[in-house]
Parts: C-alpha cells; structure tokens; sequence
C-alpha cells in the first residue's frame, strides 16, 4: 500500500489539476487551518463539512474513490470504537437506553452518546483534511514549502533521505521475505521468529553498504554537508486566489458551529 | 472495571491485526492536549536536531547514514511478526532497535519523521496528535529501550538479552506513554488511572506477546549483525572492539 501510494502521489505531482498543482505553502496553512478548525469548532457539523469538503476536493483533484476510501477504512475503525469508548466513560444526560450484555447492564446515556460522536466525527473529519492534503501534495513540494515556514534544515534533508529509501527497502524487505519463505522460512511460529530476525538483520546491513554507497555518489554530485534544492519563488495569483477562497470556505464551515 | 476492561479487550481484538500498531489518531485529543503533548516532545526532537547538526559537522556521511537507518527501522516496524495469542500479526515500533544504533536523541528525530510520514501516506496516527504520538513511540520507546539495553550492558548480559531488554521496555513505554495520553484526554467522568488501567491491560492480550517477539527479533538481530558484519556495530558504537 505504501509503494502505491508513493507512485500515486509523485505521478499526482505532474498533474495540472488546479487543486494539484496549488503551491504547497497555500495547501500547508490551508490543512493548519482546517485542522485547528476541527479541533476548536468542537461540533458535529463542523467535522462532517470538513469530512464532506476534503472528500469532494480529493475527488476533483482526479484520486480514486477507491483510494481514498481503503486509506479511510482504518480511521473509520478507530472512530467506530472511540465512540464505544464513551458510553463506557461519559454517564451524563438522560438515559436513552439500557442494553443487558452477558448479564453486565450497559447504560446508554446522552451525554456519551453526544461526546462519542463528536469524537467520532473529529477523527473522520480530521482524516479527511489530511488525505486530500497527502494524495494530492508530493513529499518534497511539501518540504519547500517546510523550508519556506522556517523548519529546520536538517529535519527536511533526513525526511527526504527517509522518504527515498523507504520504498526501495521495502521492496527489498519483500524480495527477502520472499526468498525467506521460498526456503521454508516462516513455516512454524519459531522458525517465523527466527526469519524475522534474519529479515532484519539484512535490512540493516544492507542498509549500511547502501549509506556508504550513497554518500559517495552524493558526494560526486556536489554535496558538501547540505542538500540543494530550489527555493520557493513569490506566490502565482492563482495561488493568492486558492488562500482566498479556501479561507473564505473555512469560515463558512466555522459558522455552522456558531 | 473487570467487565470493562474484558469488554474493551474483546472490543480491541476484534479490530484489524494493523490497529495494533497503536497510534493515536487525528481529531482524538482536545486542542489543549495536543498542544501540551506537542511542547512536551519538541525539546527532544529539538536537541535530537541539533545533535544531528553538530555530528554531521564532524562527519557529513552522518546524515545520509541516519537517513538510511531510518528508512530501515519504519521499514522493519512495517513488516508483521505473529501474534500466537491474538492468532493474527502485529507490527513492532522500532525504537528500541534505532535507540540501541542510532542513540536515543536521533531516534526520537526519526520517530517524529516515521510518525509524520505514516500520517500522510498510511493514514495511521494524525498532525495534530504527532505531539502525543513522538513523546510515546519516540521519547518513551527511544529512551526506554536506550536505558534498557545499556543496562543489560552494565549487568553483563549477552548481546542477545540486552536487546531483548531494549525491545519489550521500548515496546511496553510506547504502549504505556499512549495510553496515558488517550486516558488523560477522554477519561470522561471516569477516574484518570481507571481509564488508563482499562487501555493498558485492555492492551495486555497482545502487547505482552508483541512485546516478548518484539525483544526477541531486536536480540536476533543484534547478534545476526555481530556475526555476519561486527565492524557495523563497532562503528556505530554498540559494542567494543574486543566484544568482536
């Protein structure tokens, strides 16, 4: 899934869709905005219009249903049980219902049911901003835009490291895992542990040999201590016009809450 | 609190073997919460950071070196290990092993990244609990499997047996540090240390195993490096030249 994704977002970044093609720094306090908005407009209808907007955005901007609904699963099972976790923790309110489970009497009361969905909905909502962000934002537009909001420059250059040699050992891991499992690895919970532990014994000596390597080559491409990148220029009207807009959208979305 | 500690426990092993990699999702902690947990755990990325800087001027294959280390641990806490007790897999956190080979500070720097990228592309844990999320998986693991491993060290322990030390106690702090966060933020009108008992142990059923393998594969793969290639742990530290 993460392989994919990464194919997914680097070829969204050739893209020409306007939603696409925004200046990261624009969609960067965008996404803060939205996620504060989530956080301190604390209403059901709030998150649900976030949910609502980044879903309709992620569909303009050309990603899949199907994509972003199988990266919403997981978010969608952890609202699901935060909501349960508050009929057990909130008793305030009128009581709705009374459920007897395995003779152990479960109280629904209103002000839990009122909580769990609010937190509910702050999860889906939350995820929502975020996925359009993510699906539709290349890893380094986002680090120009880290740069440009001051975030430290050794920070940035280990994410991008981070991000370049993480798909390629995956694969690696899988290509091992693979090979692993050609040669009866994994049969037996035993040997299971011990193939694991070989798995990633060899991720990290290979990781090692392949530091070395990519120092030298980095070095034959000029790097002396930093790497360079192109710095973000002034921002296009159209860029100015998006801020505009979204902010303008964001406060309609805030006062659903007031 | 028993029946709700079984209630939850079945509630959590209901859930897909990728929820056990336990990050506290978007939009769950209150503004002040995540604020609060985003100002405890900066300082450590920050001196991690810096660190960082200092070492890469004494040594500019450093960076490259953390950055490719780094990309191994999210890799490897990607990848399952079988839970027998649970019947499905879990995935390790990782930081005990980058702690033991990288130090505690640049753990924590590449615990805050992990947590950031998972974020974005796997949708596992959020922004806005990041905070929350890097002081339990990347202080308390980092630091925990740290003092753990040395520990082992200074009690003579093989290698094997200090990096399991270092995996469980990096394993069960994460856990702990994470429930402690979400219990303080959504104990409701419950007491703040029944909630947090309730999340621990409703975590139990397959944390203790997790945490057991998750210390077994760190030991292994602590001395399948020393076997196949000592000079890696030599020069990152880990063990003396005559260990070798």
């Amino acid at each position: 899934m993460m392989s994919q994704a990464h194919q997914f977002i680097d070829a969204q970044g050739e893209s020409r869709r306007l939603l696409v093609a925004l200046d990261g720094r624009v969609k960067f306090v965008l996404m803060l905005m939205a996620l504060g908005l989530n956080l301190w407009g604390a209403r059901l209808s709030v998150s649900l219009a976030l949910l609502a907007a980044g879903f309709l955005c992620s569909l303009l901007s050309g990603v899949r249903l199907r994509s972003f609904g199988k990266r919403m699963l997981m978010p969608l099972v952890l609202a699901g049980v935060a909501l349960l976790t508050q009929f057990f923790w909130v008793r305030d309110g009128a009581l709705l219902a009374q459920l007897d489970l395995w003779g152990w009497e479960l109280l629904l009361m209103e002000g839990g049911l009122h909580k769990g969905l609010l937190l509910a909905s702050r999860i889906l909502g939350g995820m929502g901003v975020i996925l359009f962000f993510s699906l539709t934002t290349p890893l380094p537009e986002l680090m120009r835009a880290a740069r440009f909001f001051r975030c430290p420059e050794v920070l940035v250059e280990l994410t991008l490291i981070m991000y370049r040699y993480i798909f390629l050992f995956m694969e690696e891991g899988i290509r091992i895992r693979n090979a692993q499992k050609a040669r009866l690895g994994y049969s037996g919970w035993k040997n299971a542990l011990r193939s694991s532990g070989v798995l990633g014994g060899m991720l990290v000596l290979r990781t090692f040999d392949r530091a070395e390597r990519s120092f030298a080559a980095m070095r034959c491409r000029g790097y002396r201590g930093s790497l360079a990148a192109v710095a973000p220029g002034p921002m296009a009207k159209k860029d100015w016009w998006a801020l505009g807009i979204g902010t303008l959208l964001l406060g309609l979305i805030a006062s659903l809450g007031s | 609190m028993i029946k709700a500690f079984f209630a939850l426990s079945a509630l959590l092993l209901a859930l897909p073997a990728r929820a056990l990699a336990m990050h506290i999702s978007e939009g769950i902690l209150p503004p002040g919460w995540a604020l609060l947990w985003f100002a405890l755990a900066l300082p450590f990325v920050a001196l991690g950071v810096r660190q960082i800087k200092v070492q890469k001027k004494v040594d500019p294959s450093y960076l490259p070196l953390l950055g490719v280390f780094g990309a191994a641990v999210f890799v490897f806490s990607c990848f399952p290990i079988p839970v027998p007790v649970a019947g499905s897999t879990a995935h390790p956190a990782g930081t005990g092993l980058s702690a033991i080979l990288l130090g505690p500070f640049a753990s924590c720097v590449i615990a805050f990244i992990s947590l950031l990228l998972q974020a974005l592309f796997l949708a596992h844990g959020g922004l806005t609990t990041l905070g929350g999320n890097t002081l339990s998986m990347g202080v308390l693991g980092s630091f925990g499997g740290f003092f753990a491993f040395y520990l082992g060290r200074s009690l003579r322990l093989s290698l094997f047996w200090c990096g399991f030390l270092a995996g469980v106690a990096a394993d069960l702090l994460t856990y702990f540090g994470t429930s402690l966060v979400m219990a303080l933020a959504l104990h409701g009108d419950q007491s703040m240390f029944s909630v947090l008992g309730q999340i621990f142990l409703a975590f139990m059923p397959t944390q203790i195993p997790l945490c057991l393998l998750e210390g077994a594969v760190t030991g292994g793969i602590l001395v399948y490096i020393r076997r196949v290639r000592p000079d890696i742990l030599r020069r990152l530290k880990v063990i003396r030249e005559v260990e070798a």
